[in-house]
């Protein structure tokens, strides 16, 4: 699958108009391109502090002394190398929708990861759910060049078997690779706070988006129904009637405002998202409000 | 409450088949979605509620079973009973017969059917109408599609039972034209069921039969008959008893003459048979002889019309009469049919008994003086007398009848008759033809027979000789010499018959007097001691008012008292043993049974109703999801239009 097929190059373009930013920023060992909040080494002038014993004298302003006979140590912001870790929920339940959820993850993985990308942060992307041992994961990469290595192998991606939640294998690699973990997924399922939980209390930062289908937020059933689990193909009998609908609305309101809730006592952006919405207006308006892209 | 169609109930067997379909459908669509979290979550939830939820996830079975229940129920047509008549048109047919009379039900049948009949138009409704038939001797209409309840409560109070049978093929006719017209008509029959039904095609409407009556304990006198004893004249009664009841019962029964008791005779009847009791040497004068059921310790009898009749005494009063004639086989055996003649036969010249009543002078006239107040017959006069003139001979004379035609030769047939020869005699003023010849100037036709009244005698005059005629070999013959004799000997003869059937009318032509007694009026004293008076110049001479049992006196100005009876001799009448069951030969030809009468009040359309209001919620409810879908696009729209218009 090609670039194009993804996204198109004007979309692309508009993205490397787009930084990430975070409230909070994980400090990571190497230096990166990404500033942060931290006072360091750059280029970039942060602010002047009074010179303390101990400072690297190389640092104080002369041009300041000169005109204040003080000592003046410059600061500058300190410009970290930061992980994006893309946590994909590549459950059968994600493969669901119209537009479908799945490929609306991969797309904003993918457009997040290129922005990332592009401002030489490194991206790593991982798949939550395997058949096999280990969840599929791609190791960090760099750069612009590596965009396509990024989007072929989100492409790749394909929902696995349900009850292979490897949680190890996607808590683990964030204690090392601290910085923004975005994760994508429905969040149907009793785990993902457990999870979410794990991965916020690392010190990372993190995004999630609660990706949802129309009709899961407004069901479009009439009559008597055995509703079928993708997952594990428990059935839920039900007679859709307007009191039905009605409770299941209020049912969904709750879960929605508990996720809310959840997310703000962890200091996790939670960007509620339906496919409905163009992955354009996601990006450009939706995200940037949220304090997520610049 | 009842059922008018039980095998309705036979579709109650789809009822486990929906159960069973249910069962069967029990199995719901399968549709496939992205989770289920959120709907578990969601009947967690609901669970709290749960033998609402149970039975509102049955609910359609329910309403399923409830419909066809609700059907199956209207099927059978349940029906309660009512006392109230639904019916717009009520025909009350009300047995008036004699058998009506009887008292074994308080206080007696008659009253019992009025009541019924009350208490049935009271239960219409009030646009109803109502006709009332009295089915007794001759059928009346009492009040006809009458909605005044007034009027019907008065006719049916009027009432009473009449002591002959009852014409109820007639009643019902009448029942039967009038709900040929009437939508929804109702024929109610109050009867104790001892009528003869009609056989006619078919009754309309609805045909119910009111039983009414509870015993069949009667005995009645059956017969009586009067001989007289040709030696001396006394009397000889014979009566007969019968016993309806089906117990045997000793009954006495009592002669009365003219009132007085004059023999009893006890008799043991058994169950269904007949006694018979005999009197003999009552005295010739006996005027009246009546049987009499005596009161009875033993025999219960309800009905009391009948344990009396009465036997009229006609052969008193002989007339004295004498046939001047040389011998004539002809009139003396037919004078000898006629037992109050008191016949001598002398030869003429023969001195005449100056008490005599009638003198017939066959071929001759009288010698001598004729008696005072004597009627007169003469045949074949030679000569002419002070009556009437004979002028010559008339041969081979052809009889026919004047016109008009006299009663006296009504039934005479003349068609037969050869006359050899006839005297030629001018009839006089007072003469009245009755017989001409026709071969005569038609202006002017010489009479064959006469009669008339000259000085307060009656005197008749046949012109030809009997020998001379071949009449006395025909049937005319004995009828006309009967006739003849009873216009010459009036208020002698029996001119009314001793006894009839109740409510037959009498003919009292007889009593009508020639026109002597022009302004004469016939007066009947009926058994009640009413009076009926009839002038024959203005009415028929035709009495029909004979409804009532026992003696009737029948008088007129000049003449003397005679009497006739009037018997309940009716074994229908006197069965009065009631029935349960009449069979009227309708369309359907099945026995109408009805021992109370009800109409039913049918449910089935409530009922039917209430299948389709069940089919309706059902539908309702099978479709709430699309329903409450579309009520929920329709409030936003409501409320955004309320909204644009603020």
């Amino acid at each position: 699958m090609t670039t194009e097929r993804l996204f198109s190059e004007s979309y692309l373009r508009r993205l490397e108009s787009l930084a990430l930013v975070f409230r909070r920023l994980a400090a990571t060992q190497t230096q990166g391109e990404r500033r942060s909040s931290r006072r360091g080494h750059s280029v970039e002038f942060a602010d002047f502090r009074p010179y303390a014993l101990g400072d690297d004298f190389r640092r104080i302003d002369w041009n300041a002394y000169a005109r204040l006979e003080k000592l003046f140590v410059k600061l500058f912001v300190e410009e970290q190398e930061i992980t994006i870790n893309l946590l994909i929920d590549n459950s059968p339940s994600m493969d669901w929708g119209e537009p479908n959820k799945f490929e609306y993850a991969i797309r904003t993985a993918a457009s997040l990861g290129y922005i990332g990308l592009v401002n030489l942060d490194r991206v790593r992307v991982q798949a939550m759910y395997s058949s096999g041992e280990r969840a599929p994961s791609l190791k960090p990469v760099r750069g612009k060049r590596s965009a396509l290595t990024l989007f072929n192998y989100l492409q790749s991606l394909a929902p696995a078997k349900p009850e292979g939640l490897i949680e190890n294998s996607v808590v683990e690699p964030l204690k090392q690779d601290h910085g923004i973990v975005f994760v994508f997924s429905d969040l149907f399922g009793d785990h993902w706070q457990n999870l979410v939980n794990r991965v916020s209390s690392l010190g990372n930062a993190v995004a999630l988006f609660h990706i949802l289908s129309p009709d899961e937020i407004e069901p479009t059933l009439s009559g008597d129904f055995s509703l079928v689990d993708r997952e594990n193909q428990a059935e839920v009998e039900v007679t859709a009637d307007f009191e039905t609908l009605r409770q299941y609305r209020k049912i969904f309101t709750a879960w929605q405002t508990q996720w809310q809730q959840f997310c703000a006592a962890r200091d996790v952006a939670y960007i509620p998202v339906t496919t409905t919405i163009a992955i354009e207006e996601l990006m450009f308006s939706t995200l940037p409000t949220q304090g997520v892209l610049v | 409450m009842s059922f008018l169609n039980v095998a309705g109930f036979g579709l109650a067997l789809l009822l486990p088949l929906i159960v069973l379909m249910y069962l069967l459908k029990l199995r719901r669509d399968e549709r496939p979605v992205s989770s289920t979290y959120l709907w578990r979550r969601m009947v967690r939830d609901v669970q709290a509620n749960v033998p609402w939820q149970r039975l509102q996830r049955n609910i359609l079975l329910i309403l399923q079973l409830l419909f066809l229940g609700a059907l199956i129920l209207a099927i059978a047509r349940p029906a309660s009973q009512s006392a109230e008549i639904l019916n717009q048109s009520l025909i009350l047919v009300i047995d008036t017969s004699a058998s009506m009379a009887a008292n074994d039900v308080e206080p007696s049948r008659i009253e019992k059917a009025k009541q019924t009949a009350f208490d049935l138009v009271k239960s219409l409704s009030s646009n109803a109408r109502v006709t009332v038939i009295a089915a007794g001797i001759r059928p009346r209409t009492l009040v006809s599609l009458n909605t005044d309840r007034r009027a019907v409560n008065q006719a049916i109070s009027q009432i009473r039972a009449e002591p002959g049978e009852s014409d109820m093929a007639s009643a019902l006719q009448i029942a039967a034209a009038i709900t040929r017209r009437q939508q929804d008509a109702l024929t109610v029959m109050l009867s104790d069921g001892n009528v003869e039904m009609p056989q006619f095609s078919s009754l309309p409407g609805t045909f119910r039969f009111v039983p009414i009556g509870a015993s069949n304990k009667n005995q009645a006198v059956q017969m009586l008959s009067l001989q007289t004893n040709p030696a001396d004249l006394s009397l000889t009664a014979f009566a007969q008893v019968a016993n309806y009841s089906r117990e045997a019962v000793a009954r006495r029964l009592g002669f009365f003459a003219d009132g007085a008791l004059i023999s009893t005779a006890d008799l043991d009847i058994p169950p269904g048979s007949e006694q018979s009791a005999l009197v003999s040497g009552v005295i010739s004068t006996t005027q009246v002889i009546e049987a009499r059921l005596l009161e009875s310790e033993t025999g219960i009898d309800f009905l009391a019309l009948d344990d009396r009749a009465f036997a009229v005494n006609r052969q008193t009063g002989t007339i004295k009469t004498v046939l001047v004639s040389q011998g004539n086989l002809f009139l003396e055996t037919a004078f000898s049919l006629i037992p109050s003649l008191d016949l001598l036969v002398i030869n003429p010249g023969d001195p005449i008994d100056a008490q005599v009543e009638l003198l017939v002078f066959d071929g001759n006239i009288p010698a001598g003086e004729i008696p005072a107040g004597a009627n007169i017959l003469f045949i074949a006069p030679p000569v002419s007398t002070e009556f009437f003139t004979v002028t010559g001979k008339l041969d081979l004379p052809i009889p026919v009848k004047a016109e008009p035609v006299n009663p006296l030769v009504e039934h005479v047939d003349l068609s037969g008759v050869n006359i050899l020869d006839a005297v030629k005699i001018t009839p006089p003023e007072w003469a009245m033809p009755l017989i001409e010849d026709r071969s005569s100037t038609p202006q002017a036709r010489d009479p064959l027979l006469f009669v008339g009244e000259k000085e307060g005698r009656r005197i008749a005059v046949l012109a030809f000789e009997l020998s001379r005629s071949d009449l006395p070999l025909q049937v005319a013959f004995p009828i006309l010499i009967s006739n003849l004799m009873t216009w010459l000997t009036p208020g002698s003869l029996n001119l009314a018959p001793a006894e009839i059937q109740p409510g037959a009318p009498i003919n009292l032509a007889g009593f009508a007097p020639s026109e002597v007694a022009a302004n004469s009026i016939i007066r009947i004293i009926r058994p009640d001691g009413s009076r009926v008076e009839i002038d024959p110049a203005i009415h028929e001479s035709v009495f029909n008012e004979t409804d009532q049992l026992g003696l009737y006196s029948i008088s007129t100005d000049n003449e003397d008292i005679q009497q006739f009876a009037v018997n309940l001799f009716s074994p229908q009448e006197s069965q009065i043993a009631p029935t349960r069951t009449v069979h009227l030969t309708g369309a359907e030809s099945s026995p109408v049974e009805m021992s109370v009468i009800t109409t039913n009040r049918e449910w089935w359309r409530l009922i039917a109703l209430l299948a389709v209001i069940l089919l309706s919620i059902e539908w309702l409810v099978y479709h709430r999801a699309t329903l409450s879908e579309l009520l929920q696009r329709l409030l936003p729209a409501r409320s955004r239009t309320g909204a644009h218009l603020k």
